[in-house]
């Protein structure tokens, strides 16, 4: 998502006039093709139509054009343009998006409605997406027009699946009455053995969990740590790429046969890329989804808000748009938006990557509190292993597809190699969540798009192809490299076996897509290389290997990143400079 | 994997309202095509009642259609298909309203024939009530025509997840969604004229409908009529389009619609 870009409430109605003169201008072409613009009126075009034959005798094409034809031509047009320019004005008006909690609800026509409230809201949805995935490929030097088409109906689909998953986990669907689930007896697992796309993720897994426990998952980058954190939330069910066997028992009930909407006041989740999660357009609203899915009265879902505002410092952000939001902000939010239900089982998929330094410590004093003293379980996915140092927490590690309990984080830490002498600089721009790195680096790649390559902090519209493989292909091919050229820089930074590279790019662990990323982006030979938080999602091993790449590359490229991990920026020896909002 | 898989990739649902379902859109779809098949009903009835069963059979289709959505609404039980509905009726209302002009061309049925194969005759009979619904509002073309429209659709949708060979992929399938595609063309031209045949060609000629004649008779004027005002022209067009645009974007269609719903 493009931060530098303000979303009005009449975006839509902006968006809406554009479809409608675009709408009138697509029937004048084609009654100028079809013989459908000649008229009274001064004449523009006195050529002879063409009629064809055999099937198609009663279509002509172009003949005389006149003013008179264009300007019926318009007239006619109008009302449609008129009705495209209402319904704009009435979704700036009505907020869709938002009403979507309320419809959500109701007894009859629920489901039609709540399709049609997403269709709606979808259209603006649509221009954005196609906005910033033209400005990717002009970012990766792709050619723009109609072939960001078939992305954006894939992005389309892929949302619309994501928004349905997050709506399903706090509520959706929900029915008055659903069964009580046991608060004894958060989550145990039993023998669990997990698949995703054929490999293996998880080898007969056996973990019971307690009341009040703090859980650190770690694990390699791609290790399985988001699979199993969806499938104990109940989406690991949702698609044919996955199975399963064995037990997992959520609240004393079986996992796999538990809905989604079941287990949502049970257990909150928090996923990795929390803006697609974002089910309504404001920030209030995103909180108080869930409680109107459990049909709350509205002085209690007030009560509710008032106290996860206060715990979570977001009286700021309220009356935010959740687009407005930066990165570490909208981490917060859907923090909050799953604590709103005072959750038994908090799952947070790498809540830290996004946030600095003060938010990081803020975070995770508060889950410390709320293990303390409301007994919620959270298992927290992480890297930055280092931020939990001083915490009693647990630490479960999943590596080969085998689970175990560690007495101490395992090992995220490796020795900083001294930089060689004489390299140019490498420049970090640091500074607190919210305060512009993100606009700051897309601007300096706008500025000179032939000699930079960014590496976006969202990927979501940076890949073109369907699989790793056809990814870097088209890569090499769009770079003018030897093929080849591509994965080979992949592999600097990561291990990729065969099915990986048959896999959809946007299938991969988060770390695995950003060293796609990174490499996509070093193919093109820029002579700046721009990375927005180049570690998030990426274990010690590939975080080791990135900052060599940077390191090497660094001597013949500029490379300026933007990132909270102050690690990484002192291991890297990069020149930090402060962005000030 | 050490014991037999609890699921692969399937949501556990009840089968008797599946079957419940099922027998709704079949008992609903029978009735509403009875209400466009009027004329021939309508012939063979009784002398006094005949006045009054085309203005029946025009309001009782708005009617089923409302019932009808609002009985599979029940359906519509995971926030998926909820959501998917709502933003292929969006895409599908897009492309609908930015191609309409282009003489005789009908693109929705590129849409509709790959979801209802991609995501099952539920979703594709769904998926063309409310394409038809929210671009005639969008467009302001709401009229009696429009839930015959609605229905029509819906069949075609609903027709394209029935068809048979399930495993089939690649160049093979697309043939046999183009096939049904030229097909289902002809049947929507010839269902939309069925209704309106009527009142299109006004009284006295050698094809218009008469409501004394046998149902035979009728049958054969409104084949002449249907072959020269739309199946060799109109029809023609749009059984065109459809087969190009399945073969244009069908493959990489159906992709992206099973990379989302297996």
């Amino acid at each position: 998502m493009i931060s530098s870009r303000t979303h009005s409430r009449w975006a839509p109605l902006r968006s809406a006039a554009w479809f409608a003169l675009g709408f009138i201008a697509l029937r004048l072409l084609y009654r100028v093709l079809f013989l459908g613009a000649n008229g009274s009126g001064l004449v523009l075009y006195s050529g002879r139509p063409i009629h064809l034959d055999g099937p198609f005798r009663f279509i002509s094409i172009l003949g005389p054009v006149t003013t008179g034809g264009l300007w019926s031509a318009i007239v006619d047009a109008v009302p449609f343009a008129a009705g495209i320019l209402f319904i704009g004005l009435a979704v700036s008006l009505v907020d869709v998006r938002n009403a979507l909690s309320r419809v959500a609800t109701w007894p009859l026509g629920r489901g039609v409605l709540t399709a049609l409230a997403i269709g709606i809201s979808t259209y603006p949805s649509l221009v954005t997406t196609w906005r910033s995935m033209r400005q990717m490929h002009r970012l990766r030097r792709e050619r723009g027009g109609l072939s960001v088409l078939g992305p954006l109906f894939e992005r389309t689909l892929e949302r619309a699946s994501t928004l349905a998953l997050s709506m399903e986990v706090r509520g959706f669907g929900r029915a008055a009455r659903e069964p009580e689930l046991d608060c004894n007896a958060p989550l145990a697992l039993d023998g669990l053995c997990l698949g995703f796309n054929g490999r293996e993720v998880l080898r007969d897994g056996t973990a019971r969990f307690g009341l009040g426990e703090l859980v650190l998952l770690t694990g390699a980058t791609g290790s399985g740590k988001s699979t199993l954190l969806r499938a104990i939330a109940g989406l690991h069910q949702s698609s044919s790429l996955t199975s399963a066997s064995g037990h997992l028992r959520v609240g004393g009930v079986d996992r796999f046969t538990t809905s989604v909407a079941t287990s949502s006041t049970f257990i909150g989740y928090v996923p990795q890329n929390v803006r697609d999660s974002f089910v309504a357009s404001t920030v209030k609203e995103e909180l108080s989804f869930a409680l109107r899915m459990q049909r709350m009265p509205a002085p209690a879902i007030e009560v509710r808000l008032h106290e996860v505002v206060t715990t979570l410092r977001l009286d700021a952000l309220l009356n935010r748009r959740v687009e407005e939001l930066s990165s570490g902000e909208a981490v917060i939010v859907a923090l909050g938006a799953a604590l709103v239900s005072r959750p038994t089982l908090l799952l947070l998929d790498e809540p830290l990557a996004d946030l600095d330094s003060d938010q990081t410590s803020h975070v995770v004093a508060l889950l410390r509190r709320l293990a303390h003293t409301t007994l919620m379980t959270i298992i927290i996915a992480e890297h930055r292993t280092h931020a939990f140092t001083s915490m009693p927490v647990k630490n479960l590690h999943l590596a080969d597809s085998r689970l175990s309990f560690e007495s101490r984080p395992v090992s995220e830490a490796s020795p900083a190699e001294p930089r060689s002498i004489g390299a140019p600089a490498i420049t970090a721009l640091v500074g607190p969540n919210g305060s512009g790195k993100t606009t700051r680096l897309f601007s300096m790649a706008l500025a000179d798009p032939a000699g930079t390559a960014l590496v976006p902090e969202s990927l979501g519209d940076f890949f073109v192809r369907d699989t790793v493989s056809a990814e870097c292909a088209r890569s090499d091919a769009t770079a003018r490299v030897s093929p080849g050229t591509t994965l080979a820089l992949l592999r600097d930074v990561l291990e990729v076996d065969g099915s990986t590279l048959e896999r959809h790019p946007r299938d991969l662990s988060a770390g695995q897509q950003l060293a796609l990323a990174i490499a996509v982006a070093l193919a093109a030979h820029p002579t700046h290389l721009l990375i927005d938080e180049p570690t998030r999602g990426l274990d010690a091993t590939a975080r080791h290997n990135l900052m060599q790449l940077l390191k090497s590359v660094s001597s013949r490229v500029q490379v300026t990143i933007a990132s909270h991990d102050a690690h990484f920026v002192r291991d890297l020896e990069a020149i930090p400079e402060q962005v000030t909002a | 994997m050490t014991s037999a898989p609890v699921f692969s990739g399937t949501i556990l649902s009840g089968a008797r309202s599946r079957r419940l379902e099922r027998w709704l859109i079949a008992s609903a779809s029978t009735v509403a095509l009875a209400a466009f098949f009027w004329p021939f009903v309508a012939s063979g009835s009784p002398v006094g009642t005949r006045g009054w069963i085309p203005l029946v059979a025009v309001a009782i289709i708005p009617l089923i259609a409302v019932a009808v959505a609002l009985m599979l609404d029940r359906s519509l039980r995971t926030a998926r298909s909820v959501a998917l509905l709502g933003i292929l009726a969006a895409v599908g209302s897009i492309v609908r309203i930015s191609t309409v002009g282009i003489a005789g061309a009908e693109t929705i049925f590129i849409v509709l024939i790959l979801v209802g194969r991609a995501l099952g005759a539920r979703m594709g009979f769904l998926l063309g009530l409310l394409i038809i619904a929210v671009s005639s509002v969008v467009m302001g073309s709401i009229g009696p025509w429009t839930p015959f429209q609605m229905f029509a659709a819906a069949w075609v949708g609903a027709g394209a997840g029935l068809l048979p060979w399930h495993r089939l992929r690649g160049w093979r399938e697309l043939t046999l969604l183009a096939g049904y595609g030229l097909i289902a063309a002809y049947l929507f031209g010839a269902l939309m004229n069925l209704w309106f045949w009527p009142f299109a060609v006004g009284a006295d000629t050698t094809i218009s409908y008469q409501a004394g004649s046998t149902p035979l008779e009728n049958l054969g004027r409104f084949g002449l009529y249907t072959l020269m005002t739309s199946t060799l022209t109109w029809d023609t067009v749009r059984a065109v389009t459809t087969v190009v645009g399945i073969a244009l974007v069908g493959r990489f269609v159906l992709r992206a619609l099973r990379r989302v719903v297996p």
